[in-house]
């Protein structure tokens, strides 16, 4: 059962040059207990995604995104794009949670690891004792695989390392039992042993709490080992929607073609030609009309000009690209 | 490598020390052993890979071998002449010889300077060094090296901050190869790129290191990379080298406890290999008070008494003196365990 939905999502943004579409129809829908990948390079609109979903874009200029994203865990559903702003406080961390990429930026500097994994506990169960709240915290630090979580709740976060720190975010999203949890890039700056850390925590976690995980990142070695399906995204539409064997093994778009075959790896001989994408992605005020590649793209064609429309190659496999079935990926 | 030339850079028991200072009178507290007794040569046309998480040194070493820090120790000799005790004004002139490509190219640009001024500087700063004297031919040369790294002829009257990303890498890339050098260390040089412009400028690196017979020094935290770019990669952790081969060899079998689980942490692209991993407890220790001994052994899981008291040195092993390890039992621990070890080999 879809947990989330994401129909027609559109984005816009408005500057001084003009408005920008920066998720111009976005569609997908993560399923109950498992974890979906958006992938995509900067620019491609995969944080304003997770930025759209939890309204939390900048006032006035992102605000009031199009579309629908439908929350539904069977006994509630509603459609977070048209409830009022008092309730998204409810939504927020109670149903979806997030974690971000640099934890020191998003933990507060000058308040305790415990004071800040207390906040989130009286925010939403407010009839909570200190005592209880307090021991609540000390178990979730342990359940992150924190040591010594009784002396580390009373620390700062400057006093913790990067490993530890994503570990404290993790644990503050995880406090009131979220059935999503929104990752956006949360090991990017971390080492590769670290990484492995926080990702083998992130699947115990999912299993023990059964929760769904939109997971982005712009890694395909993570989104290989973590994801159950993903969306390939580019320029602010999804290019490819398959589960992750399908998208590797058997990708359908030429972007996702290139980009699993621009990355060098451990079997790439040694200094031969890399596959390259030719050119860049183009600026969000100066979009090709109709498929975003187009520029790039190897096989474009004339009726590429036509915006594509998601067409099913098989059942949960769906590609955006208008000369599917003509060329041979 | 030993083929009795004459090595390009010679790096004898480098050692790089920050000072700490502290209390009220701002005494000497203690040290920061960023790099601590590295040794290597490097040859002509050859690219050395040196990789580690944050905070082994590989930056600072970087650095150091350019003497953009003078060392605390040892000592740095380019084409047999050892840049430590040379006086500035030779050293200047050497620097010629050996650029550097940093990771940040927004940081290292000046956002005030045209890319053509960037790119004159180099000719200005060793005036009488070339042959390019006048403005007009150092803008002939300009827009040559502009077409060399594939950028437009446009880029020359343009600002740093009109460029994409991988744009300015290769403005970065064109202002480290202006004056032909022989040695260019690329500190973390694609690590701030996206993956499609990686390729296009890892493409880059291989051409202009194949036609001008470059020497790199690729310093990064990416395996894949550093394997695809790297013929020999040091392997860093807390300023001291714990393993070193040519980059096939570390793959294929990699005799360091914390080299294997290195390798084993990186994600491979590929959802079908689920693989087994061995995952390191723990954090990289402060290189401040690095552990006594092996440095690794908090976190390796093969430790035993031996290792918290005697510091291991680099030894070849395997029979091949090109593959060093620093590790008392990398013999044991490699046969101890065949399926974890030979893992990469087979996924090739």
């Amino acid at each position: 059962m879809a947990i989330l939905t994401v129909k027609n999502l559109v984005t816009t943004f408005q500057t001084d040059r003009g408005s920008a579409r920066a998720l111009d129809g976005v569609n997908f829908s993560l399923e109950k207990g498992q974890t979906l990948g958006l992938v995509g390079e900067s620019g491609c609109g995969k944080s304003v995604t997770s930025l759209s979903i939890m309204r939390l874009l900048p006032k006035p200029s992102g605000d009031s995104p199009e579309g629908e994203v439908i929350y539904d865990d069977g006994t509630d559903r509603f459609d977070i794009l048209k409830e009022p702003a008092e309730n998204l406080l409810k939504i927020r961390g109670r149903k979806i949670a997030m974690i971000f990429q640099d934890p020191l930026t998003s933990l507060n500097p000058v308040y305790t690891v415990g004071y800040q994994l207390m906040e989130t506990l009286q925010v939403h169960f407010p009839k909570m004792s200190s005592q209880a709240m307090f021991k609540r915290a000390v178990e979730l630090l342990t359940d992150v695989g924190i040591p010594a979580p009784d002396q580390r709740i009373h620390e700062y976060p400057h006093q913790l390392s990067g490993g530890m720190r994503q570990r404290v975010m993790i644990a503050i999203a995880l406090a009131c039992e979220p059935d999503i949890l929104i990752a956006d890039e949360p090991t990017t700056a971390l080492d590769v042993t670290i990484q492995a850390q926080i990702l083998d925590l992130m699947r115990t976690l999912q299993k023990k709490n059964n929760m769904a995980i939109l997971f982005i990142t712009h890694d395909l070695g993570v989104v290989a080992e973590m994801c159950d399906d993903v969306c390939v995204m580019y320029a602010g539409k999804v290019a490819e929607h398959a589960p992750v064997e399908e998208i590797f093994n058997d990708p359908q778009h030429p972007y996702t073609q290139g980009l699993i075959n621009s990355i060098p790896k451990l079997n790439t001989a040694q200094k031969s030609q890399l596959f390259e994408i030719k050119g860049m992605v183009p600026d969000l005020f100066s979009m090709p009309k109709g498929c975003r590649f187009q520029n790039r793209c190897p096989y474009v064609a004339e009726k590429c000009g036509q915006p594509p429309t998601p067409t099913q190659v098989r059942a949960g496999h769906e590609v955006s690209c208008i000369r599917h079935g003509e060329i041979d990926l | 490598m030993t083929n009795g030339k004459q090595p390009l850079l010679s790096v004898k028991n480098l050692q790089k020390y920050f000072p700490i200072h502290g209390g009220v009178f701002y005494r000497h507290v203690g040290d920061v052993y960023a790099v601590d007794g590295i040794s290597f040569d490097v040859y002509q046309g050859e690219t050395i890979g040196l990789v580690g998480e944050s905070g082994c040194g590989k930056s600072t070493l970087g650095k150091a071998l350019l003497h953009l820090y003078p060392p605390t120790g040892g000592s740095v000799e380019f084409e047999g002449v050892d840049i430590d005790t040379i006086p500035v004004k030779r050293l200047r002139e050497m620097r010629k010889e050996m650029q550097m490509i940093f990771q940040d190219p927004m940081e290292s640009l000046n956002p005030r300077m045209s890319v053509g001024s960037i790119l004159e500087e180099p000719f200005i700063i060793h005036k009488g060094e070339h042959e390019f004297d006048t403005v007009e031919k150092r803008k002939i040369e300009i827009l040559r090296i502009l077409k060399e790294v594939g950028l437009p002829e446009n880029a020359f009257d343009r600002y740093p901050h009109e460029f994409s990303g991988g744009q300015r890498q290769r403005i970065g890339i064109a202002r480290a190869i202006a004056l032909k050098p022989k040695l260019v260390v690329c500190d973390e040089p694609v690590s701030a790129l996206d993956v499609s412009v990686q390729s296009q400028i890892l493409n880059l690196m291989v051409r202009l290191q194949r036609e001008m017979k470059l020497t790199y020094i690729f310093i990064a935290h990416n395996l894949s990379v550093v394997k695809y770019i790297a013929d020999r990669i040091y392997v860093m952790y807390l300023g001291r080298v714990v393993e070193v081969a040519e980059s096939q060899s570390m793959y294929e079998k990699p005799m360091h406890p914390y080299t294997q689980a290195l390798i084993s942490a990186i994600p491979e692209p590929d959802p079908t290999l689920k693989k087994e991993k061995q995952v390191l407890e723990g954090d990289v220790p402060s290189p401040i008070n690095p552990p006594p001994g092996c440095h690794f052994h908090p976190r390796c899981p093969y430790a035993q008494d031996r290792c918290k008291e005697d510091l291991p040195q680099l030894r070849p092993v395997d029979g091949n003196k090109n593959h060093q390890v620093s590790c008392h039992f990398a013999e044991e621990i490699f046969n101890q365990q065949p399926s974890g070890t030979s893992e990469p080999a087979a996924r090739n």
